[in-house]
């Protein structure tokens, strides 16, 4: 039988017991070509780039302890995109494969459970998927990919090769904090999403992270601050506004697993205590930045999240109490925190591809507010992720960078919950619902 | 493309409305960037509010018919007590209905359980684990392992239920070793088969157990 089964890395242990409602803890990314997409096409690059990343045709299961990947049989099977954005993934009670590749007029969507990969390991396989397509829809020799690893490398737990025996001195405990959470007013309904993307000149807005002596993430998180900061009604003004950043440590430490290998930290502002202005605020964000995601800083943090699973008494612990502990303990840290700002950087593909591709997009499911920004050429496409109708802190954010001079275009799912759009739509047939085949 | 004056931005858009701040747009419509998903019909939702509705129902009516008509002394808790048992288990058979040797698995033990609190609530008659119990563990061995062959299942996929409902079958012998039972046929029955498949098991997929048991079981 000799089934294939490996353990959760550290990151991904948390995922299954944490998700709830509309946070579904599934990520999707997205790339926009310059032509529709063909669904044979599709599928046939879907399927070889699925055996090229074997290591993710695994389905999740539940032993006595741990929750584990069992390898599957299982391939993914093309569909025009018929679920909501970063609809569910995991599903008690049905093994399936955690990734879904969808289409829908010119756009790929690859959706993944953020238990099997982070956003590295996903857009590696997107890129593969891609460079498939492109080959096959024009008939151009497949391109030499970046990503070098042996399918053991792929598969690597790098939290795991990373972990040392606790060193002596304790971990700097951080106070718990509550931070301002935006929670206004009503949801969509079903759980769903709302996502709103906006394709922004990149260089127009690295110039004006330039003017204010910041990185591009720095001015970036330093804009959604103050988006945030406006919407804060009088009483909260005291709270600290934070944004969650994830860092991708596969840049500080050596590794090439297509699997989780990633960190977060917390940026805070105080805005009832400091200027409100975006300088002021780029200058706080840059230095926290400077000092969070220093190796030091990053090789505590690597340490302090494998001890907490490598603990005897956290390892014989029934899997039902761990999933109870695992979402307060979820829970609690989500209080810590207004929202996530991730910035996966460039996306950078094979010089015979640039010129089908028109951009990417990536957004993640949240049960508050979440980034992401992802760029291409000259295109920097942010998204915004939540489960309320409210969008204030989008409108905010999106008009300090027009007002800046910066071209931004957005586009958004909203106008699907409307009912008078959709019949609208329906009736001028302007939607690629069940389109023809090629 | 449609363009948003207030906002400064271009829209790619099929409303009339800006999605950051419904203000009017001008420009001309697109096709809407996001398909149009109807909302899912969560299939068994009605299904369990209908069961918990009859359930509470069916309660209720015989408490009240009990309450009428009292000759018969207080039926009502079996009545009620029944009707749950009943509804734990069609709600544990939906809920697996996508893992037949779980659900198989439990509700063997359901059942069991059931039978034992019946059989010391009408005053211990010892027809559960005289009967029951073995009769039960011993058909759901059989029928575990000819429905798994049947639907031709993976053998890491119901080894384990296989190997736990033979382990209830076994457990039968502490009945008898204990005396408890008066009849004994059917539980030495029972943990008889039980130690004989125990022992296939073990000869026959020792390997495949050991890989199950390192999967569900590891630190």
């Amino acid at each position: 039988m000799n089934d294939k089964w490996i353990k959760l890395d550290n990151a991904a242990k948390i995922f299954p017991s944490a998700v709830s409602g509309a946070d579904t803890k599934v990520f999707r990314f997205s790339c926009e070509l310059f032509e529709d997409i063909n669904k044979e096409i599709l599928q046939s690059a879907a399927s070889e780039a699925a055996e090229v990343f074997d290591v993710f045709n695994y389905v999740l299961k539940k032993g006595l302890f741990w929750y584990y990947f069992e390898k599957s049989e299982l391939r993914p099977i093309v569909e025009e995109e018929n679920k909501p954005v970063c609809g569910a993934l995991y599903n008690k009670e049905n093994k399936d494969l955690l990734y879904r590749i969808s289409y829908y007029g010119n756009r790929i969507n690859l959706e993944v459970f953020h238990a099997l990969t982070d956003g590295t390991g996903a857009l590696m396989f997107l890129e593969c998927i891609i460079n498939k397509y492109l080959s096959k829809a024009h008939n151009i020799a497949e391109a030499e990919l970046a990503y070098d690893a042996s399918a053991y490398e792929k598969e690597d737990d790098s939290f795991y090769r990373y972990y040392e025996e606790e060193k002596k001195e304790k971990h700097q405990k951080t106070k718990h904090r509550k931070a301002y959470k935006f929670r206004s007013g009503p949801k969509f309904p079903d759980d769903r999403l709302g996502v709103i993307s906006g394709n922004i000149d990149l260089k127009a807005t690295l110039a004006q992270a330039h003017l204010n002596n910041t990185t591009l993430t720095g001015y970036l998180s330093s804009i959604l601050l103050c988006s945030i900061y406006d919407t804060m009604p009088m009483r909260s003004k005291k709270l600290p506004v934070v944004l969650t950043i994830p860092v991708n440590l596969r840049k500080h430490f050596a590794s090439s697993s297509a699997r989780n290998f990633f960190g977060t930290v917390n940026i805070d502002y105080n805005f009832k205590n400091n200027p409100s202005d975006i300088k002021n605020v780029a200058e706080k964000v840059t230095r926290s930045l400077k000092v969070k995601l220093s190796e030091e800083n990053l090789e505590d943090l690597l340490s302090k999240y494998s001890s907490v699973e490598n603990n005897f008494f956290a390892r014989i612990a029934p899997l039902a109490m761990k999933n109870v502990c695992l979402k307060i303990a979820h829970d609690y840290k989500m209080a810590e925190t207004s929202g996530t700002f991730s910035n996966i950087g460039k996306a950078s593909v094979p010089k015979s591809m640039e010129p089908y591709i028109k951009s990417f997009n990536i957004c993640c499911a949240t049960k508050a507010i979440q980034a992401c920004a992802v760029s291409f050429g000259n295109t920097l496409t942010v998204s915004f992720t939540s489960p309320y109708e409210n969008n204030d802190i989008q409108k905010n954010f999106f008009r300090r960078l027009t007002e800046n001079g910066i071209y931004v275009e957005i586009s958004s799912n909203m106008e699907t919950f409307d009912t008078k759009t959709v019949n609208k739509i329906k009736e001028r047939k302007l939607s690629d619902n069940g389109s023809k085949e090629k | 493309m449609k363009y948003c004056s207030k906002c400064k931005l271009d829209v790619r858009t099929a409303s009339d409305k800006c999605p950051l701040c419904q203000n009017k747009l001008t420009g001309t419509e697109e096709k809407t960037p996001y398909p149009i998903i109807p909302t899912i019909y969560k299939r068994f939702e009605l299904f369990f509010k209908i069961l918990i509705m009859s359930s509470i129902g069916l309660s209720v009516i015989c408490i009240a018919v009990n309450l009428i008509i009292q000759q018969f002394g207080w039926w009502w808790q079996y009545a009620v007590f029944g009707v749950f048992c009943v509804w734990v288990s069609i709600f544990h058979i939906i809920k697996r209905r996508n893992n037949i040797p779980k659900a198989i698995m439990n509700q063997v033990l359901i059942t069991a359980i059931f039978c034992i609190i019946w059989d010391i609530w009408t005053g211990w008659k010892g027809w559960s684990i005289d009967f029951v119990l073995p009769i039960l563990f011993t058909a759901a061995m059989i029928g575990l392992f000819i429905v798994a062959r049947v639907l031709k299942m993976k053998k890491r996929d119901y080894l384990l239920y296989l190997f736990m409902v033979i382990a209830f079958c076994i457990i039968t012998v502490i009945f008898y070793a204990t005396n408890l039972t008066s009849i004994v046929i059917p539980s030495v029955i029972c943990f008889s088969g039980g130690i004989l498949s125990l022992a296939a098991l073990i000869i026959f997929e020792g390997k495949n157990m050991k890989e199950e048991f390192e999967k569900r079981f590891h630190l």
